[in-house]
């Protein structure tokens, strides 16, 4: 008895830990954000190079490059996930792909900031731009889109396959218009969690997107974003600049947030039809 | 197309035959284990043949050897002839596509599809090239009314298939397999996963249904097969021990281990 009261207790005050300075980020995150924050600063530039105007640059900025960044990821991350899912069992590649994955998520982000810069700014010749920051931030959110396609899809019970194929389905109809359908909520989640993080980096983005106090007119101009605002705002000397710095990291919780918020009520939503 | 005309009406316009599937010296292997040992069998046109034996010994594997689902698991090799209306559906020539809509399948467990009532009794069609909406509206009609489910189902045929109850989905699934229009009926034990009043209406349903389809059900209950069978076939450790009408099978068993397995020695 006294071992069982010991566990628990362990366990709630190591839950309380957590559950405490989570809140005391989000708490002082807020607190500070909605004091420095002002309607204006939604939807005014920059001035005095960060001492007056507003966040909008890095608004729009982080909302381009993550945008971006999860279309490319997803066109090519949910395909993928879907081979190895499927064809693990026969396929070399299918196998090789499924470990480059995994190792790939666990590569820092400021590796994938490095090769952005070497491979797409430099060699590429794309400048220091949206799109190279882009497709950088696109290979940190690929892991993660294509092991969460792999395990949605994997998850598809088999009798459910069976059921079409036993009408006559093929391969590829049971693929299409079966086994998309079932894991489509959990694809779905976890493209917008992958937006999520990609939304939240500031290392990839460092030597590939720029950053601008204008809001970015082509895709090979430099663009700002969210958290390289906060870091460079908050390294400032100025008072006003430190305001806007948690007036940015405000914007960027609450992105972040809602989007883990939204893709709740998109798997229950389109998890309507999913069997269980 | 020829196929998507005959799925149109749900009423076979074929006349009678001896034997509509006609089993010569089935093997079935999976990897080297030896499931399935030289059975030959003819299965009677329009009449419920139920097979029945211990667990294990090759009931499913044969009702998926006659559909050719059983090359789906890995490994798996036949021998031996399948024939549908006196064609070998294992020949090269045949189109496995095509063998699976002309010998539907009800699985163990309901296995609806992750889609609506209606979207999963029309799948069969669609795939099978109805586009037409009208067209696909009457066949969902029928094929549920065929089932006995069309009246619990008629206002709510947008909702999941997954909200309906276990014997509710297990009709849906037969609606489901009935809306291609196949000639034959494979069902794996399906009342094995249902309560009793579900379990009644699917018997009853086999009843009326094997006035135009030719059903082959496996099961573990004995009374279920004396009441719903008109054919028996005993198969016991992948071997067909022991077959033929239900009246004779069931009052004067011939093989020794039939009549011990209907005593009940070993289930």
């Amino acid at each position: 008895m006294l071992e069982e009261k010991l566990l628990r207790l362990i366990m709630v005050l190591a839950t309380a830990v957590v559950l405490g300075s989570l809140l005391v980020i989000l708490v002082d995150v807020v607190r500070r954000g909605v004091t420095a924050l002002s309607p204006s600063m939604l939807i005014e530039l920059p001035r005095d190079g960060g001492r007056g105007g507003g966040l909008l640059n890095a608004i729009v900025g982080s909302l381009y490059i993550s945008t971006l960044a999860t279309l490319f990821s997803a066109s090519v991350g949910v395909p993928a996930g879907l081979y190895i899912a499927e064809f693990e069992g026969k396929s070399r590649i299918a196998r090789t792909a499924s470990f480059v994955a995994e190792v790939l998520s666990g590569v820092p982000s400021i590796i994938f900031g490095v090769y952005g810069f070497v491979f797409f700014v430099i060699m590429l010749n794309m400048g220091v731009s949206l799109l190279a920051g882009a497709l950088t931030l696109a290979y940190l959110e690929l892991p993660i889109i294509i092991k969460a396609t792999e395990e949605t899809v994997k998850l598809v019970p088999s009798h459910v396959k069976e059921a079409a194929l036993s009408l006559g389905a093929t391969r590829w109809e049971v693929l299409s218009k079966v086994t998309l359908r079932q894991a489509s909520p959990g694809i779905a989640t976890a493209v917008l969690l992958a937006f999520a993080r990609g939304a939240g980096e500031a290392a990839p983005l460092m030597f590939t997107s720029g950053y601008s106090n204008f809001v970015p007119s082509s895709l090979l101009s430099p663009a700002a974003n969210l958290p390289l605002a906060v870091y460079y705002l908050i390294m400032m000397p100025f008072p006003e600049a430190h305001k806007r710095a948690f007036a940015a990291a405000f914007i960027l919780t609450m992105l972040v947030l809602s989007v883990n918020w939204s893709s709740r009520i998109v798997f229950k939503r389109w998890g309507r039809y999913v069997v269980k | 197309m020829s196929l998507s005309k005959g799925l149109i009406t749900l009423r076979p316009s074929r006349p009678p035959v001896r034997g509509k599937i006609v089993v010569e010296s089935l093997n079935v292997y999976f990897g080297r284990q030896h499931v399935l040992k030289n059975i030959s069998i003819t299965i009677p046109d329009r009449q419920v043949t139920a097979i029945i034996g211990p667990s294990g010994c090759g009931k499913t594997t044969f009702l998926r050897s006659l559909n050719r689902m059983v090359e789906l698991v890995e490994g798996a090799r036949v021998t031996g002839k399948v024939l549908l209306n006196g064609f070998n559906i294992y020949s090269p020539a045949v189109n496995s596509s095509d063998v699976r809509r002309r010998v539907g399948m009800v699985f163990q467990k309901p296995n609806p599809l992750p889609m609506s009532i209606y979207d999963n009794v029309a799948f069969g069609p669609r795939i099978h090239g109805i586009k037409d909406r009208k067209v696909l509206e009457k066949l969902v009609e029928n094929s549920l009314k065929a089932a006995g489910l069309w009246d619990e189902v008629k206002d709510r045929l947008k909702d999941p298939a997954t909200s309906l109850s276990g014997g509710q989905q297990q009709r849906l699934c037969i609606a489901r397999a009935l809306a291609v229009n196949p000639e034959v009926l494979l069902m794996d034990e399906p009342t094995a996963s249902l309560d009793p009043i579900s379990s009644a209406k699917v018997e009853s349903l086999i009843h009326e249904l094997k006035k135009k389809y030719t059903i082959i059900t496996v099961t573990h209950n004995l009374q279920q097969a004396m009441r719903i069978a008109d054919y028996v076939a005993f198969l016991f450790m992948g071997e067909l021990v022991e077959h033929g009408s239900a009246d004779e099978f069931f009052s004067s068993p011939r093989n020794p281990r039939t009549i011990e397995y209907l005593k009940g020695v070993f289930s």
